[in-house]
């Protein structure tokens, strides 16, 4: 039976046209997934948060696992509270001054108070609800971000 | 049992698979913040092999090149007391001074804006910027009251700042005179000024609206020079310069109301620009006051909360989305029709949140929610 399967396999084409059509059926609905997950993808929701200042990671929020991060060396700068699923982060920034992180657990996040100058921008702009939102402080050289996508965004 | 071929062909379709999703090996994405020019965030992105040392250091070299750049216009048009542009602003009327060949350049393309918007866009309103609070002193927070006019919080200036810094003696920019000769370049002073008050008001220029797209183009010039040409700059979130990229970048327009993107445009080796309500503003009374100042009423614009322009140099597309916030929709309209071309141009209605554009629907996708489009 053995001997019998080995001549078979020995005599047998590497390729039948079924094969053929069965390789490239698999090939087609790989990229068929591919090109709907690159180029058809809408806003995703909130996932992660991230704040940098001066280009550097002060902390980061994960949505879904629910875990705060402060990066080493600014656990004296970033002070937290939470009620009711309402996380609230003071971040002492440079000079001395602060900004206030809210960040709804429920995927929302802005600047609901800060130092920084006169009419305090940060604190007026839109708040981040999906990926691709952003807030800067620019006096503060605070930036809060929802991606690590680079592609642009304006305004 | 299965034969050998058809296991080695499932394995090759698995590895096929594999390497597309994963995709080209080392290249990868990155974005370098920089503060401190132009009083805003410059971001440099660049997609490199930066596991690979030359390729880290090309881009290290390039973007460090861009930084002495940002400096050198920094110096010659920012807000610091030494500039070209705050000696011109502080100088007597009529008065000539010797400028830098940036602060030349720049304002020569800011008198070829303001002549082609028929003054719609016009950087003599620094008198006007600094009354409703928008102009650099007021970024810091070290703030204090200096001019008579200044109010302890954000609100509306007094009516008669508004008429007196309305007075052609202080905006018209085609009086300001440029000269250059072996000896270097100078601009020289119109003699119009305006007392209020006891205290003399000369014209004052503020290049907000075109400084940073001139400094986002110097840059894209570095980073094409240097060969760092999967990448692009943008100097506050209103002024972009595109190279390649990954083939193209895909530019997303946030909504001015915080409603996330409320359009993507696809874009390669091209300057993108936008103006709007959104970047800085306050709110009293329930209404809103940006800080773009409107030189035919002396008060800041309405109507439109954002343009966005994709072509031109990303300095002229400063001054011009300027300049269209300032007009109507119709006018605007007109404006783009007659006087632009291959330009794609959106402009987003305040109230009713229309999206009026000349570009075709194939050259961007909405966003999440409903807009109206109407085609201009």
């Amino acid at each position: 039976m053995a001997i019998k399967h080995i001549e078979q396999v020995k005599n047998g084409k590497p390729f039948r046209p079924a094969d053929l059509i069965i390789y490239a059926a698999i090939v087609a609905v790989t990229i068929a997934f591919f090109i709907a997950f690159v180029f058809t993808r809408v806003s995703p929701p909130l996932e992660k948060l991230y704040a940098d200042i001066g280009g550097i990671r002060v902390f980061s929020y994960d949505f879904i696992a629910d875990v705060l991060t402060v990066a080493d060396g600014f656990e004296d700068r970033v002070a937290s509270e939470e009620t009711d699923g309402i996380l609230t982060l003071t971040v002492k920034t440079k000079k001395g001054g602060y900004n206030t992180v809210v960040i709804e657990k429920s995927g929302r996040a802005s600047v609901s108070d800060s130092d920084c100058s006169f009419r305090r921008d940060c604190v007026h702009t839109a708040a981040i609800t999906d990926a691709g939102g952003m807030i800067v402080c620019v006096p503060h050289e605070l930036k809060i971000y929802s991606t690590r996508d680079i592609d642009p965004s304006l305004g | 049992m299965m034969n050998l071929s058809k296991k080695i062909g499932i394995v090759f379709c698995f590895l096929f698979a594999v390497t597309l999703f994963v995709g080209c090996g080392g290249v990868s994405g990155k974005t370098f913040d920089r503060y401190g020019y132009f009083g805003t965030l410059t971001v440099f992105a660049v997609y490199a092999d930066f596991s690979d040392e030359e390729e880290a250091k090309k881009t290290e070299d390039a973007i460090a090149e861009c930084e002495a750049a940002l400096e050198e216009i920094d110096k010659a048009i920012g807000s610091a007391q030494t500039s070209d542009i705050s000696r011109f602003n502080a100088a007597a009327c009529g008065e000539t001074l010797e400028i830098s060949r940036i602060t030349y350049e720049l304002l020569g393309i800011a008198k070829d804006m303001y002549e082609l918007t028929n003054g719609a866009y016009n950087p003599a309103v620094g008198n006007l910027v600094d009354l409703w609070g928008f102009s650099p002193r007021f970024e810091s927070g070290d703030y204090t009251p200096i001019e008579p006019y200044d109010r302890e919080t954000p609100s509306q200036p007094e009516e008669k700042y508004i008429k007196a810094f309305l007075s052609p003696a202080l905006l018209d920019f085609g009086e300001v005179a440029l000269s250059e000769n072996e000896d270097g370049f100078f601009v020289t002073k119109p003699n119009g000024c305006v007392e209020i008050e006891g205290k003399i008001y000369t014209v004052n220029l503020n290049l907000g609206g075109i400084g940073k797209g001139y400094a986002a183009d110097k840059c894209a010039e570095i980073l094409s020079k240097r060969g760092v040409t999967k990448s692009y700059v943008g100097v506050g979130q209103s002024s972009l310069s595109l190279l390649e990229g990954n083939e193209y970048w895909r530019v997303t327009l946030n909504h001015p109301r915080g409603r996330g993107k409320y359009l993507t445009v696809s874009a390669a080796n091209v300057a993108a620009s936008t103006s709007g309500d959104y970047e800085r503003f306050f709110i009293e009374n329930g209404k809103r006051y940006c800080h773009i100042i409107d030189p035919k009423t002396g008060r800041p614009t309405s109507g439109t909360a954002a343009v966005s322009m994709f072509g031109m140099t990303a300095a002229e597309g400063d001054a011009l989305t300027t300049a269209l916030m300032c007009m109507s929709a119709e006018d605007a309209a007109k404006f783009i029709r007659e006087k632009t071309s291959g330009v794609k141009v959106f402009m987003l209605d305040e109230e009713t949140l229309t999206l009026r554009t000349n570009a075709d629907k194939s050259d961007y996708e909405l966003g999440d929610g409903t807009i109206t489009v109407l085609n201009i």
